[in-house]
């Protein structure tokens, strides 16, 4: 039964008509993607008019591809000029960008590629297989939960801070503080706002993140005064060998599911999937201290799971009419144009169509592995330009991507301000990846929490009384306390090892 | 270090150049829903008409600031409408989305911009609320209002397993366990908890209202696994779940029930006189010329009166209006009416 619908669906997509406007999806979000300021949310939110006048399967699968693109482009700006395209490719500048300025931007853009289509695949299977059961597990995420989630990625602060854990916890709460700025989540207060109406919508995220990373490493390079010199780029070899690959093979395939699970979980999405996937990859190597300093493991952890993201996201849409991200939230209003309702009865209605958007996924996903491999060294080619031409380009890029993003100047403003923010917390050795942590789950923890206080009427047992919340709970304090654990562990096992010894 | 070859280089920057032009189009197209024909139509009649241009309005672009984000409700509704409307207006109309504090971003912007008719943004009942709230310091009579175009009443669906069949049973209960009913619903000020708390007055009874704010968990979807019982949003949003059996639409809060959903009865119907929509209009910089407005008016009415865009509003469960702005100025006044008693 199953293996007929995807043969038919099959049949649909392969059209030379279906199949030219997916490539073309692919390809556009991939650009759209690797413009800072452009995210696939943009893509498909633009071409949505488009699909009006296509086959409800075609145009839709045209959106899916422009969203595979999207997420994995973002991956491009990060490795080439420090700045994530979109949200979700943050963790993949943390080691990209330093291989990039190694000299192995094509490869580090290589590795993206591979992680990204194979998270990509991984979650397409999930969706294809185990879309209702997951779903049912989404449902049963309410505040209490999603508090407990985003205290859990909190946790993460302990082992991204590097040197020093108060840093680190500094730099946490700077980014918390950062988004009590705006309208309160549950009263409509205007908070910080000291009267300005430009900042009832508190500090934009986007902005905030092009300020951080690329506003800030333009700074630096000026800074430094050593921007004189280009990196020269070795392009010849940019595809990964297939035993690198396979060393890499863990990791890949457990963010591709972390990411699904997280990108079914509606409103979570793809920067939390690609924290706790680095993090997890991080605590589980033989090698912690490298991450960071530019190892394919830590693209692989990041890319892996915000591509896992996408047909995870689907997941909760499909299934429930709920969209699992922006994305699809942008998606759910092209089903509408065509008059088709996602939510429980899509699977007895219009079975056709959700077998076409599964072939469609699966396709879009070796779509991007070629154009990405193809693509690789020409990006990285951009970078044997000499800094005194790329930094004003650079530069360039930040303002129009933060202009961009909802056409206002103030965003331009905030971009330089985080930037000059992100360039004082360099010189005072303030990890800036922990601010981050705080402000993407500054207002879910706050919004959540409050949620959860209402419902149990103030009682904070609630969050021990949910099962799901007491063992992300239970799981946050041991893995927030593994760095220390595993410190006294070994300075234990060193101490004995002495002992014996003498 | 080995540097690299002219030849190359000049390649390279021009390569570097190409994407950032790319990047500034993208960006620049963005912004327009306009088709190409009307753009040109555009540009040779204002070049026909520089000198009689006071006469001629419009002959040039329009724009139509969406105060909410790409793909939302607003955004999906005025790109419907306004192609439709620039076939009358023989100019092109371009969205730009210009989102942030529910809407307030753009209405401020607008405010700064020129009363030539040639700006315009579109509004939902928030211009009500922001000045009740505190949030800003001016509301809908700080603009002229074109056209009120589309309303989406608040409705109430509850949780299918607590076995609520109807308004009226599902108010007898609520009133026999005070507070005890947890009914979801949107931040304080957000239409749905104006409407929520309306209702609460209306039916005389009292719930434990659980405003959500962002963060992932979503009213709809809490009330249809169970983790609150009821709860107050779009009547699409709880259809789809009705669908499914998991929550039942028990009312609308409009004055006549909607096209989309002919079986769903009003509050009113079940005897508690309450009202509560959003309604989008279409709102430009106090005094723009009367004359240009009525021009506004007119092109829009033509495109709201399409069949294309009445289906459009079915599909999307909302209600379907065409009023001018005498008759929205009214409108929104009532809403402050009703809306401050909740809010204050």
């Amino acid at each position: 039964m199953l293996v007929e619908q995807i043969l038919s669906a099959v049949g649909v997509i392969f059209e030379p008509y279906s199949l030219l406007l997916l490539a073309a999806g692919v390809a556009l979000g991939i650009l759209f993607g690797a413009i800072p300021g452009l995210t696939a949310t943009m893509g498909v939110a633009l071409l949505i008019p488009l699909t009006f006048v296509l086959e409800p399967a075609a145009g839709i699968v045209m959106l899916v591809g422009i969203y595979c693109g999207g997420i994995y482009g973002g991956s491009i700006s990060a490795v080439l000029v420090s700045i994530p395209g979109t949200p979700s490719g943050m963790m993949t500048t943390l080691d990209g960008y330093p291989m990039g300025q190694r000299g192995e931007a094509g490869k580090a853009i290589g590795y993206a590629t591979i992680s990204s289509f194979i998270g990509g695949i991984i979650s397409a299977i999930i969706l294809i297989f185990a879309a209702p059961y997951l779903a049912k597990i989404a449902l049963q995420f309410g505040p209490v939960e999603y508090f407990a989630i985003a205290v859990f990625g909190l946790s993460i602060i302990s082992s991204v801070s590097g040197d020093s854990f108060v840093k680190g916890m500094i730099s946490g709460v700077i980014g918390m503080m950062v988004t009590v700025v705006g309208m309160d989540y549950v009263t409509s207060t205007p908070r910080f706002t000291f009267g300005t109406v430009a900042l009832l919508a508190g500090f934009t995220f986007i902005p905030t993140m092009i300020g951080l990373f690329g506003m800030r490493e333009f700074l630096l390079q000026v800074g430094t005064e050593n921007y004189k010199y280009q990196v020269e780029q070795k392009v010849d070899k940019v595809i990964p060998s297939l035993s690198e690959i396979k060393k890499l093979m863990s990791i890949t395939i457990r963010g591709g599911l972390l990411g699904t699970f997280v990108g079914a979980l509606p409103g979570a999405g793809g920067p939390i999937a690609s924290f706790i996937s680095y993090d997890s990859a991080r605590k589980s190597s033989k090698h912690p201290e490298k991450f960071g300093t530019g190892i394919p493991d830590g693209i692989a952890a990041s890319e892996s799971a915000n591509n896992g993201v996408t047909g995870g996201a689907l997941i909760p849409m499909l299934t429930l009419g709920v969209p699992g991200d922006g994305v699809t939230a942008v998606m759910l209003g092209a089903f509408m144009v065509h008059n088709l309702r996602p939510g429980p009865m899509l699977f007895q209605n219009n079975a056709d169509l959700v077998f076409s958007i599964y072939v469609g996924l699966v396709l879009a996903n070796v779509l991007m592995l070629i154009f990405g491999l193809m693509g690789a060294k020409l990006f990285a080619r951009i970078l044997n330009l000499p800094m005194e031409i790329l930094l004003p380009f650079i530069s360039v890029l930040t303002i129009v991507g933060s202009y961009a993003i909802r056409n206002n100047p103030v965003d331009i403003a905030i971009m330089i301000g985080f930037g000059l923010l992100g360039y004082l917390m360099s010189e005072l050795k303030l990890p800036a990846i922990p601010m981050v942590l705080g402000i993407v789950l500054g207002p879910m923890a706050e919004a959540n929490l409050r949620g959860a206080l209402l419902i149990s009427k103030g009682s904070w047992l609630i969050f021990l009384t949910e099962p799901i919340s007491l063992i992300l709970l239970i799981l946050t304090v041991v893995l927030g306390a593994w760095p220390f654990l595993s410190g006294a562990l070994r300075k234990k096992q060193e101490l004995e090892g002495n002992t014996t010894s003498e | 270090m080995k540097m690299v070859s002219k030849k190359k280089m000049t390649l390279l920057v021009a390569l570097v150049m190409a994407i950032l032009i790319l990047s500034f189009v993208l960006t620049g197209c963005g912004q327009n829903t306009a088709d190409e024909k009307g753009s040109e139509n555009g540009a040779q009649e204002s070049e026909k008409n520089d000198t009689a241009s006071k006469e001629k309005f419009p002959n040039k672009p329009i724009t139509v600031i969406c105060p909410y984000s790409a793909g939302g409700g607003s955004d999906q509704t005025i790109r419907m409408l306004a192609p439709l409307a620039e076939k009358y207006l023989g100019v092109p109309v371009n969205v730009v989305n210009m989102p942030g504090g529910s809407g307030s971003a753009g209405y401020a912007e607008l405010r700064k911009r020129k009363a030539d008719g040639y700006t315009l943004s579109t509004t939902t009942s928030t211009i009500v609320t922001h000045k009740l709230l505190g949030n800003l310091d001016f509301n809908h009579h700080a603009f002229d209002i074109v056209i009120g175009y589309n309303f989406s009443p608040a409705a109430v669906g509850v949780n299918a397993e607590r076995g609520w069949d109807d308004l009226k049973e599902f108010a007898e209960y609520s009133k026999e366990h005070p507070d005890e009913v947890s009914m979801g619903t949107t931040a304080v000020g957000g239409i749905w908890n104006v409407a929520t708390h309306a209702a609460q007055n209306a039916m005389d009874v009292e719930w434990n209202v659980i405003p959500a704010g962002g963060g992932g968990a979503k009213p709809v979807i809490q009330a249809a696994a169970g983790k609150i019982d009821a709860v107050t949003a779009s009547p699409l949003e709880i259809y789809t779940q009705q669908e499914a059996g998991k929550l039942k639409l028990l009312g609308v809060m409009a004055d006549e029930r909607l096209d989309a959903f002919p079986d769903i009865p009003t509050f009113k119907e079940m005897g508690f006189d309450v009202s509560v929509t959003t309604t989008r209009a279409l709102i430009a910089p106090k005094g723009t010329p009367k004359e240009r407005i009525e021009i506004l008016y007119e092109a829009f009415a033509k495109a709201a009166n399409s069949e294309k865009y009445k289906e459009y509003v079915k599909s999307k469960g909302s209600g379907w209006m065409c009023e001018n702005g005498e008759y929205m100025m009214d409108y929104y006044d009532k809403q402050v009416e009703v809306f401050e008693k909740i809010i204050k």
